[in-house]
């Protein structure tokens, strides 16, 4: 897992979700964030291969793996980490405010850092992101039907 | 990705829509494309079959067999039902060993059967189920998916192999997931065996629209079909749409639901788009490039593209009428010379292709890639300064005459719009003087009133006198195969030049 500095994503203008909580979150929380989540138990070893589907532990969100990222990452909806489709959701955790900016089916999300891909596959209320930072719509320009 | 994990991902979210329509047993919903693949999947599964191969025409055995296929972890051969005998047999006997869907009078053409192969009806097919396999199913996204023979326009046909990851890759980046509206429908009349047979069901699939099975191509059912379905999206060769252009003219049938027609898989004559864009001024034309090894289209001209050029004064752009547009966003397009190096805008050579949906690969032959990924595509082209493709045919058949290189395609586009030619094609054929000379057989249209003379200035007046046939033969029509694909070799093994010119 790599720590990663707010300000780093800050600049993101592409970025869905609110700048004001990101400053918040910046100014009220340790760097480390994303590594802190990570080590929450749910995200060790996160296999993010291409084709593979996680589960928000917080919402009706569901993504498919597009692209893997390039080193390891702990992919997050809500504020919480996804979890492997079908498999446990922890007990007792909610919906942080500051990532419930939603989810829309079809919806691509890239991470130009790691190089993780992603495809929304179900709509949900909670933000998509990675190591604590949302992650940036992936805009795409659709090109006329040849088939 | 893989196959399979399009096909729930799009049942678990459009489990209700109707996926294939008009079906022998009424509509199949994407819920229960996806069930009746997984029963057939375990049949396959249960007999340890290796490969299931289609020789059928259209139905909705085609979808069900190529996901049926992928679930079970085996590729999916459609072969052409069409070929003759000895040339049916010896491509079963390639795609063997493994179950084979199969329309009924190919049973029959076997013979003795081909070892290794089984054979199956289609409403067999349709209706099998197994036990569920005690393996897990394999997800590996470098398993082979589909095996297409190529057409075989020269010498045997090849065996492209299309991976999961090729076909998906190419879905993913062209397609948007659940883009269609509902009433989204699209009308499939090319065969299973056609690299866009394929990419149709895999972009309907992912976008969330309606297929349409014609089983089999004629202009009339087409117009039927595309009428009664409320047809909005469909693909067709360039053979398919002048008699689909005929047939509307003589029923006054404009379609009005029709939104987006798409052709390829051969060269389109310019005034053959003309009369489409003139016919069918609401819907949008989309010329697309691809080849089977490509996983489909690489370049694309767009409906705003088609009416830019008609209607521009500008040459330069009005030209691009002709060209295939330009390359997906997630390629990249070179034009090389012979020793492999780019070359810029305005020059023309070879076309080269990279992406991820680029495969490249054919069975026995090992890659074909470069160490870096391009395939050299053996189509002769360039590029214009915006980026637009021109393709101008397989460099096998240019024509090489006193040692300068002709573009067949250039010469037939000037016989073209000669206002007496139908249809044209030219060709290189043996000559003692220059070692090739150029030849074309000529269709003229009905009431046509040119000969070879006439015809001979009317190029070198356009080009130049090198490029103006030195023979010239009329005939009625023009050798295609079923795909559109113009027969070279076949002109190529019937002309002959005069007697005491030949080499």
């Amino acid at each position: 897992m790599r720590g990663r500095s707010c300000s780093h994503r800050m600049a993101d203008e592409s970025a869905p979700g609110r700048p004001g909580s990101e400053i918040a979150r910046c100014t009220a929380m340790p760097i480390d964030q994303g590594l802190q989540n990570a080590s929450m138990g749910a995200t060790e070893n996160m296999d993010l291969k291409p084709g593979s589907r996680w589960s928000s532990q917080v919402c009706d969100t569901e993504v498919v793996i597009v692209r893997a990222p390039a080193s390891a990452v702990s992919l997050e909806c809500g504020g919480h980490p996804m979890v492997a489709q079908g498999g446990d959701r922890a007990s007792g955790l909610a919906l942080d405010p500051a990532f419930a900016g939603g989810a829309l089916i079809g919806k691509r999300f890239a991470d130009a850092d790691s190089g993780l891909e992603l495809l929304v596959t179900k709509a949900g209320a909670g933000s998509l992101a990675i190591d604590g930072t949302v992650l940036p719509l992936k805009e795409a320009k659709p090109l006329p039907s040849s088939d | 990705m893989h196959l399979s994990t399009l096909l729930e991902i799009a049942a678990d979210a459009m489990g209700d829509r109707v996926a294939v329509a008009a079906c022998e047993d009424g509509d199949l919903t994407y819920r229960g494309l996806l069930s009746r693949s997984g029963a057939v999947a375990r049949h396959l599964s249960s007999r340890g079959d290796e490969r299931l191969v289609a020789v059928d025409v259209n139905s909705e055995a085609v979808p069900v067999g190529l996901f049926a296929s992928a679930l079970a972890g085996i590729p999916y051969v459609p072969v052409n039902y069409r070929l003759a005998d000895a040339q049916l047999v010896a491509i079963l006997e390639r795609a063997a060993p493994g179950l084979a869907v199969v329309e009924q009078s190919v049973p029959a053409r076997l013979g003795h059967g081909i070892a290794g192969l089984s054979t199956i009806s289609r409403s067999e097919f349709l209706s099998s189920d197994g036990p569920e396999p005690s393996s897990p199913r394999s997800d590996d996204l470098e398993d082979t998916a589909v095996l297409l023979f190529t057409s075989g326009t020269t010498g045997e046909p090849k065996a492209a192999v299309l991976r999961h990851r090729h076909l998906t890759s190419y879905v993913m980046e062209t397609v948007e997931f659940m883009g269609a509206d509902p009433d989204d429908a699209a009308l499939v009349s090319v065969p299973p065996y056609h690299i866009a047979g394929i990419a149709a069901v895999l972009t309907s699939i992912w976008s969330g629209r309606r297929l349409v099975y014609l089983p089999q191509f004629s202009a009339e059912s087409w117009v039927d079909r595309a009428a009664s379905e409320g047809i909005t999206h469909a693909m067709v060769v360039p053979t398919m749409l002048g008699r689909i252009l005929e047939v509307l003219v003589e029923r006054e049938e404009t379609l009005p639901a029709l939104r987006h027609l798409s052709y390829g898989g051969g060269r389109m004559p310019i005034a053959l788009v003309e009369r489409a864009l003139d016919q069918l001024p609401h819907v949008g034309l989309v010329n697309a490039y691809g080849l089977t090894e490509t996983s489909s289209t690489i370049a694309v001209l767009g409906p705003e593209d088609h009416r830019e050029a008609v209607a521009s004064d500008e040459p330069a752009v009005r030209i691009r009428l002709g060209s295939v547009g330009r390359p997906l966003p997630n390629l990249e397009v070179e034009i090389r010379d012979p020793f492999g190096a780019a070359v810029p805008a305005g020059t023309h050579g070879e076309i080269w292709v990279r992406g991820d949906q680029v495969s490249g690969e054919y069975v026995g032959r090992g890659p074909s890639l470069s160490a870096d990924g391009w395939l050299a595509t053996n189509d002769g082209g360039w590029l214009d300064p915006d980026g637009y493709l021109f393709v101008e045919g397989r460099l096998d058949d240019v024509i090489v005459r006193g040692g300068e290189n002709l573009s067949p395609g250039e010469i037939e586009d000037v016989l073209l719009a000669h206002p007496a030619v139908a249809d044209c094609a030219v060709i290189g054929i043996p000559d003692d003087q220059w070692g090739e000379a150029v030849a074309a057989v000529v269709v003229l249209v009905d009431d046509g009133g040119a000969d070879a003379a006439a015809l001979r200035s009317w190029v070198a007046e356009r080009l130049r006198s090198t490029r103006a046939p030195e023979y010239i033969e009329f005939r009625t029509e023009l050798p295609y195969s079923e795909t559109g694909k113009l027969l070279r070799r076949v002109l190529k093994g019937e002309l002959r030049p005069p007697a005491g010119r030949t080499a």
